[in-house]
């Protein structure tokens, strides 16, 4: 690949920052990192997801941990599935790797297995 | 602001900006970028105190190479008559390159693209004897002619046609999520705005190429 040079002419900024566009690049180069790192049937990962209540009311990141116990879409559209046990039961969140408001996919350590006595 | 001098780097691309055309307007751009070019439009800047003639031509003074598609002949569907910028653009541009005195204005190289070949010679016939280049209506054949003119005028090695139609194929793939991030209808992307995104996507691409695995 060859060498672009960055701005080679300035052209200003548009209508959004060059700040604001490197940082959706990187958070999408990341997260498809961490997908093809991490998302592997059997891991336990964290996945970190924008959640606004109502439109254009405040926004919080909610972060859902579970077992990876799918993976699946197509090739241009990535999905998996992570479920998570609680107390009333197995909850099971499927999410698309396109999706803006996932924001980041973390590994967790392995799970260790309890020793019998 | 900033302003490069780099005139041999700079490509002028004078084309058609309709919904219809914008496919092959973006894909044009992107190559330019990719080739390591900065990619030079009427549309780069919108000030009401400059008139528009006087704009398009700095920025042929200021551009080595020139990109013209003169593909639209078609009659405008509200007023039934042809537009007429892109032929005048291009004539500007072979005007600058015959009749300037400087050196570096009589070495503008330019390409012209029309849709069909030989079609040029029934509404520009002056044309005739001039290699024009067709690139069929399609984004990907649209790049392959920019990638191969480009590497020929410059003399610089560049990515193959299929090398560059992949990381199209794959920017296209991460623009509808990246516009979503950032909060920007694609309808509303301005050329400033799709030329930063092009620039900031390939930067990373390279960084992520040239750097240590992560």
């Amino acid at each position: 690949m060859i060498k672009v040079l960055k701005y080679d002419y300035d052209y200003g900024t548009g209508s959004v920052s060059r700040r604001k566009i490197r940082d959706a690049i990187t958070s999408i180069h990341n997260k498809q990192r961490a997908f093809h790192q991490f998302v592997k049937i059997g891991n336990l990962v964290s996945v970190h997801r924008i959640i606004s209540d109502a439109p254009g009311t405040k926004r919080r990141t909610q972060v859902f941990t579970g077992i990876v116990t799918g993976v699946g879409g197509t090739g241009e559209s990535p999905a998996f599935i992570v479920s998570k046990a609680t107390t009333s039961g197995s909850i099971e969140r499927q999410f698309v790797l396109k999706d803006h408001t996932l924001l980041k996919i973390e590994a967790k350590p392995a799970l260790r297995g309890m020793n019998s006595r | 602001m900033k302003r490069s001098t780099a005139y041999a780097r700079q490509v002028f691309l004078n084309c058609p900006f309709d919904q219809e055309y914008r496919p092959i307007y973006e894909a044009i751009i992107f190559t330019i970028l990719a080739a390591g070019f900065a990619v030079r439009c009427a549309r780069e800047r919108d000030d009401s105190g400059e008139t528009r003639i006087s704009k398009i031509t700095e920025i042929i003074r200021h551009s080595k190479f020139g990109i013209h598609d003169i593909s639209r002949v078609e009659l405008d569907e509200t007023n039934a008559l042809p537009r007429f910028n892109m032929p005048l653009k291009l004539g500007l541009f072979l005007g600058a390159k015959f009749y300037s005195d400087t050196e570096k204005q009589k070495d503008k190289r330019c390409l012209i693209l029309d849709s069909e070949p030989f079609r040029y010679q029934k509404f520009v016939s002056d044309l005739a004897g001039q290699d024009i280049r067709s690139h069929t209506g399609l984004p990907a054949n649209a790049m392959g002619e920019v990638r191969n003119w480009l590497a020929f005028v410059s003399h610089r090695p560049l990515p193959g046609q299929a090398e560059l139609v992949r990381l199209y194929s794959e920017f296209r793939m991460e623009l509808p999520e990246m516009l979503l991030s950032i909060h920007l209808a694609e309808a509303e992307m301005q050329f400033v705005d799709y030329v930063n995104i092009c620039t900031e996507w390939l930067y990373k691409k390279q960084s992520n190429a040239s750097g240590p695995p992560a």
